[in-house]
């Protein structure tokens, strides 16, 4: 009760006296008689302490002194302006602080909202991409009869549509060109919000089978291959649908190209043809995830089910990153391309001299056996690898800026709070050494002084910090939340920042006259 | 008493708080605890008043002379209506009549 009096005492003190002098006790009673304590009342007499001094200040009329006429906002801005700019030419350097502080505060946030608007909030080129879900089904049990089946149930959509993803090989005009697509139902678009800049989507009556040959360009394609040709429309294109597998398939020399070390068995050999016992190779975390303790070698691997094609691990090899550097490598397995060739392949070449002028070598070999190949992508593996980890790297180069950014701020702020702590003490310091104190001593008492209120803040800031990150370690994938080490540098060096913003001032007044100084009394 | 028509209908209209306020001291004097009584009792328990509310609003009524006070027995003071404040109430009960006069009959059958 005591406690609660003291508590109700202290936030009257928002109140205007009159309204403090006239109900401070009946309100206590009031509390007690009907029960309200803690946050409640605290919210209770806070909220109103702000409705009555704001109807106080609308009660009466605050009129300017010379003119008597009622104050408006704008007036005598201009005096305001010179006055502003007086105290800017008094402080030059505080002031500088200020406004770098505020703009590198502002500047802050705008490019942190920029970007997580960009990354977060609009990373998809269609309107309202919150109301879109994707559902992934297995390829195997999906088919026309369950998209019906959603369309029919599922109330809680307002339109769905499907769509697979897809490649095409372009041919016919021009370098023949795998080019990324989909096949989708005629109202993939409408689903997603998007029109067509030119033509028409889909209609309905083309889900029909036999009415298949039509598609739809991205706008992208159309410009860059067709020159954004408006006599594209009705145009035939000649494609092809390679087929496609989701396994690896290797060709004879993969493994000397690509220095993938055999840690069991042996290697696929140009022995390995169409024809002869079908073989294969697994890698490391395949073998152990199936055959945990025994080899795997000579084992019968059966694809797509036990009635499915089978070969025989004739080796075990290495882990490799295939889809990126930051992501697990997956149980995979090897087959010599002779013996089954699928999907996308991929050709290796080691070369002493740089991989780019080796470009127009390999297309021109290629395209001398079969002229309608295309190449999706001829790159150095410097690129591939760094192409895998671009995306981290860009989320990197943001938080090191946004961090530094940060601790520029926290730097700034401990200056301006020590240096003003020092600064307003210069005439005590005058006095001091007009009374026969050394220069050593005052110096050392200034710094002491100033270091006061900042060193609490940089030892709190420290436990804040590594709190926090140790609870952020959880959520970083192959990387380490920073150490103890890092903190104690960061608090070092703001401890560093803090000790010159003490002693520039203070060694300027340590070095006055001290006559000057008690003069300006 | 002098003429207040200006300064009544400059106060008008009133909050519902204010509203229920100079209502229960209508009746009678009271203070502070039992006006959060009557007020509750009065307005169904819609109207839980708190503390803060209830003294802001007795603040701004003494402000413009609508409410006096006096020391009641058990050191508690007792608020009433002053004249102004009466006027105030009957001219405000007048308006809110004329608010709610047609509500609750029956509605005519709208148009097809």
């Amino acid at each position: 009760v005591k406690l609660r009096r003291f508590w109700v005492r202290t936030l009257l003190r928002l109140y205007p006296r009159a309204f403090r002098r006239a109900y401070e006790r009946e309100l206590l009673d009031l509390y007690t008689d009907i029960g309200l304590h803690g946050i409640h009342l605290t919210w209770d007499l806070i909220v109103n302490a702000v409705l009555v001094r704001f109807d106080d200040s609308r009660g009466a009329s605050v009129r300017t002194p010379r003119t008597g006429r009622r104050w408006r906002f704008g007036d005598g801005w201009r005096a305001d302006l010179g006055s502003s700019w007086r105290a800017f030419a008094r402080r030059p350097a505080f002031s500088l602080l200020v406004v770098l502080t505020l703009a590198l505060g502002i500047g802050a946030n705008t490019a942190i909202f920029a970007v997580t608007e960009w990354v977060v909030l609009r990373p998809l080129p269609f309107p309202r991409p919150e109301e879109v879900v994707r559902v992934w089904w297995r390829p195997d049990s999906f088919n026309q009869r369950i998209v019906a089946l959603f369309q029919e149930r599922a109330t809680s959509f307002s339109s769905l549509a499907a769509f697979s993803g897809w490649s095409f090989t372009l041919t016919g005009e021009g370098e023949p060109e795998e080019l990324s697509g989909a096949v989708v139902s005629p109202n993939y678009f409408s689903v997603l919000g998007v029109d067509a800049v030119l033509g028409r989507t889909f209609v309905l009556s083309e889900e029909n089978p036999g009415q298949t040959d039509v598609c739809v360009l991205s706008e992208g394609l159309w410009k860059r291959r067709f020159g954004g040709d408006e006599g594209v429309l009705g145009r035939r294109i000649p494609t092809e649908t390679p087929p496609r597998a989701n396994f690896r398939v290797i060709s004879p020399g993969y493994f000397g190209a690509m220095g993938v070390p055999v840690l069991e068995g042996r290697d696929l050999t140009d022995a390995d043809r169409s024809g002869g016992p079908p073989v294969g190779l697994v890698n490391q975390k395949l073998a152990r995830e199936i055959w945990p303790n025994e080899s795997a070698l000579g084992k019968e691997v059966h694809v797509f089910g036990p009635s499915g094609p089978a070969f025989t691990v004739v080796g075990v090899v290495g882990d490799v990153h295939q889809h990126g550097l930051a992501i697990e490598p997956s149980p995979e397995m090897y087959r010599p391309l002779e013996q089954w060739s699928l999907g996308r392949n991929y050709m290796m070449v080691r070369t002493a001299v740089e991989p780019e002028r080796l470009v127009a070598a390999v297309r021109d070999t290629i395209w001398s056996v079969d002229a309608d190949v295309p190449i999706v992508r001829l790159s150095p593996m410097n690129e591939v690898v760094s192409g895998s980890i671009a995306a981290s790297r860009l989320t990197a180069v943001l938080v090191s800026a946004f961090a530094a950014l940060a601790l520029a701020l926290a730097a700034i702020g401990v200056y301006g709070v020590a240096s003003s702590i020092v600064t307003a003490r210069v005439r005590q310091i005058g006095i001091r050494m007009a009374l026969g104190a050394g220069g050593g001593s005052v110096l050392r008492r200034a710094l002491v002084q100033g270091m006061f209120p900042v060193a609490p803040g940089v030892l709190a800031g420290a436990i804040i910090a590594s709190t926090a990150s140790r609870a952020l370690d959880g959520l970083l994938v192959d990387a380490r939340a920073p150490g103890p080490l890092t903190f104690l540098a960061i608090a070092v060096f703001l401890a560093a920042v803090t000790l010159l913003a003490c002693y520039l001032p203070a060694r300027r007044a340590s070095r006055v006259d001290p006559v000057t100084v008690l003069r300006r009394e | 008493v002098a003429d207040h028509r200006d300064e009544i209908r400059a106060l008008l209209p009133l909050r519902p708080l204010e509203l229920l306020v100079l209502a229960v001291l209508d009746e009678t004097p009271l203070h502070g605890y039992a006006m959060v009584e009557r007020i509750e009792a009065r307005s169904d328990g819609v109207m839980r008043v708190r503390p803060g509310d209830l003294y802001r609003v007795l603040y701004r009524l003494q402000k413009r002379r609508l409410l006096s006070s006096k020391a009641g027995d058990e050191r508690r003071t007792v608020y009433a209506l002053t004249p102004l404040g009466r006027r105030v109430l009957e001219a405000e009960a007048k308006l809110l009549r004329g608010v709610v006069a047609g509500v609750g009959r029956k509605r005519k059958e709208k148009p097809a």
